[in-house]
């Protein structure tokens, strides 16, 4: 299997070498991670330390006055005053919370669709695929144009059943339920496919078991399916609440947070602070909550996966 | 389920064998109906972009639709040469392969030593990595990378880009490192190879399957990346997703350059995910799913 290893003549290699590889060999340890952890460390870890720091000062990029420290002010005016922010928390709730939902419901049915022996299976699963692994962005710009209240394809359809059709992304009231269809028909594929794998390694004994019992359908799917699944579940369920908190192309590119704030979430509102108001120490303090906010739902699911797994 | 089960099964496979074979069929013809509804569903955006690209002059913004037309490649070369779609495709290619190729480089030694010598902690300390918001990360990138002149290019982005290619490598390659034998390396060490040897020489030629399969994932990732690029990028360096952003100005009337622009930012990609298919459930969960 693996090529001839070249034969180590230790007595042949000059001193100096066979040291240097045995003193390599020794540390392999911790010489082998090391450039890894060093540049997580100096771009991610030293950043999120320096947000942390320039969350206490008052700093536009573009201005002229030097960076001032101001405590806790920040952290005081976005909890406490600034309205906008708290929309943005809002949004972030309801997209998340709604989306997944749908993306986990719709997910399973379509997983379980998928995992039957039909011709052609591979191909309708590849394809299944193919909204996910576009570019966020691209697919975006094809929503926008669809969503065109005028001349869009979907009010066209909409038309052609006798409905007048909606406003889609351009009224605050429906905006936002327009970026959920989105983001669902986009990262669904996702639960899709993480399920299916679950479900192609249940083993089979127990329907097996459960048919000579005499069990419905319905029966072996509730009482066999769905518990054998729940790890696949919840890592679906996991990464698609992680995922969704962090959206930030598709509504940038669609709706850029309006119409008047209605679609603007976390990441969307804190991008405006740092990047467009250049207001960067109230932006880092936004980033800091959005850390915390979003290691708060990834700490414990590393705690549950140390418990289920040896990494 | 023993050996008596054969026999129990065979009494309940009787009832009436007319009404099994239509209620089979009838099964049969819901089961089609769905999977093409929720196919259609699913991939009307993907393929309304691929129709609407090749409608010639204007037609993409015609109302009604028109759905038969003859082809025409006008918007494809108008973005790509007028535009400078090409030169924007062409900086997405060289981050890519830039920050795959380091991610290469920094992710395998760490997967294989994590692998090697079960350095669980070090492992879930990649995965936060993975799920921390990078935007936090963003703000001070932007602040140094001004200071020193990094914004603005190619390689500032592909620096950027190694916060998602690094743990992802990781967390792929871990897998296929443990799956190598233990025996095959312990035959090399006993022979008198060195550890440093055993990895390049044993274990690396034994999971290529597993690199070609994390540094497609890491392509297409790091293709696919807006932000980073939006923020830390200028005119000279857009890549092709920040580049879908000039064409918000046309939509007024060019439908057509908007929908052959989305395309070929998303084509690559989706050649790249039928090569990899059984290994993205891993990339996208790495660290998630075991196995």
């Amino acid at each position: 299997m693996a090529r001839a290893l070249p034969r180590a003549a230790p007595a042949e290699r000059r001193p100096f070498l066979a040291a240097a590889e045995d003193w390599i060999d020794r540390h392999l340890s911790i010489l082998f991670p090391l450039p890894a952890v060093l540049t997580m460390i100096l771009i991610v870890g030293a950043p999120v330390l320096y947000i942390a720091w320039l969350g206490f000062y008052d700093w536009t990029l573009t201005s002229a006055r030097p960076s001032t420290f101001v405590g806790l002010d920040n952290y005081v005016n976005l909890l406490t005053r600034d309205t906008r922010f708290r929309n943005s928390v809002w949004v972030t709730v309801v997209f998340t919370v709604i989306s997944v939902a749908i993306q986990m419901a719709l997910g399973l049915g379509v997983a379980l669709l998928l995992n039957r022996n039909f011709r052609g299976k591979e191909a309708a699963r590849a394809a299944i695929m193919l909204p996910m692994i576009a570019a966020p962005a691209a697919m975006a710009l094809v929503w926008r144009v669809m969503y065109n209240p005028q001349l869009g394809v979907l009010n066209e359809l909409l038309r052609e059943i006798g409905h007048p059709g909606f406003l889609w992304v351009a009224h605050p009231t429906t905006a936002l339920a327009s970026l959920i269809v989105v983001e669902v028909l986009r990262e669904t594929p996702m639960t899709i496919i993480i399920l299916l794998a679950g479900l192609q390694s249940l083993p089979s004994e127990p329907y097996e078991a459960a048919k000579i019992d005499g069990a419905s359908r319905w029966q072996a799917f509730r009482h066999i399916t769905l518990p054998l699944l729940r790890s696949a579940i919840m890592v679906a369920l996991i990464f698609r609440a992680i995922f969704t908190l962090k959206v930030f192309d598709v509504i940038y590119v669609i709706t850029g947070g309006g119409p008047s704030y209605s679609t603007e979430n976390f990441t969307i509102f804190a991008y405006l602070q740092s990047f467009t108001y250049f207001r960067m120490g109230y932006g880092a303090a936004t980033a800091m909550l959005f850390f915390l906010m979003v290691m708060a739902v990834v700490l414990p699911m590393i705690a549950w996966r140390r418990k289920s797994w040896e990494y | 389920m023993g050996v008596l089960s054969p026999a129990r099964m065979a009494t309940h496979v009787s009832a009436r064998p007319a009404s099994r074979a239509l209620r089979a069929r009838v099964e049969d013809g819901l089961f089609w109906a769905t999977l093409l509804l929720v196919l259609a569903i699913f991939l009307f955006p993907v393929v309304y972009m691929a129709i609407s690209a090749f409608k010639p002059g204007s037609l993409a913004m015609a109302y009604p639709s028109v759905w038969t037309f003859q082809p025409s490649l006008e918007h494809f070369t108008r973005v790509l040469g007028q535009q400078q779609l090409a030169f924007q495709l062409w900086n997405s290619l060289v981050v890519a392969i830039g920050s795959v190729t380091l991610g290469l480089v920094l992710g395998l030694p760490a997967a294989y030593s994590i692998a090697r010598y079960r350095q669980s902690r070090l492992a879930t300390w990649l995965l936060v990595v993975r799920m921390v918001p990078y935007f936090g990360a963003l703000i001070p990138m932007y602040v140094i990378f001004r200071q020193v002149g990094l914004t603005n290019t190619l390689f500032g982005l592909i620096l950027s880009h190694l916060v998602i290619t690094v743990p992802l490598t990781t967390w792929i390659m871990i897998g296929f490192i443990e799956d190598v034998p233990r025996e095959l390396e312990e035959a090399a060490l006993i022979d008198g190879a060195s550890r440093l040897r055993t990895f390049f020489y044993v274990a690396l030629p034994l999971v290529t399957p597993g690199m070609v399969a994390a540094a497609v994932l890491n392509f297409i990732f790091s293709w696919n990346n807006f932000q980073m690029a939006l923020i830390l990028g200028g005119n000279e360096t857009k890549t092709a997703p920040v580049a879908v952003l000039q064409y918000i100005g046309s939509e007024a009337m060019d439908w057509g350059g908007m929908m052959a622009a989305a395309t070929l930012v998303s084509v690559p990609t989706f050649v790249f995910v039928l090569l990899v298919q059984k290994y993205l459930v891993q990339g996208l969960t790495a660290g998630g799913l075991k196995g």
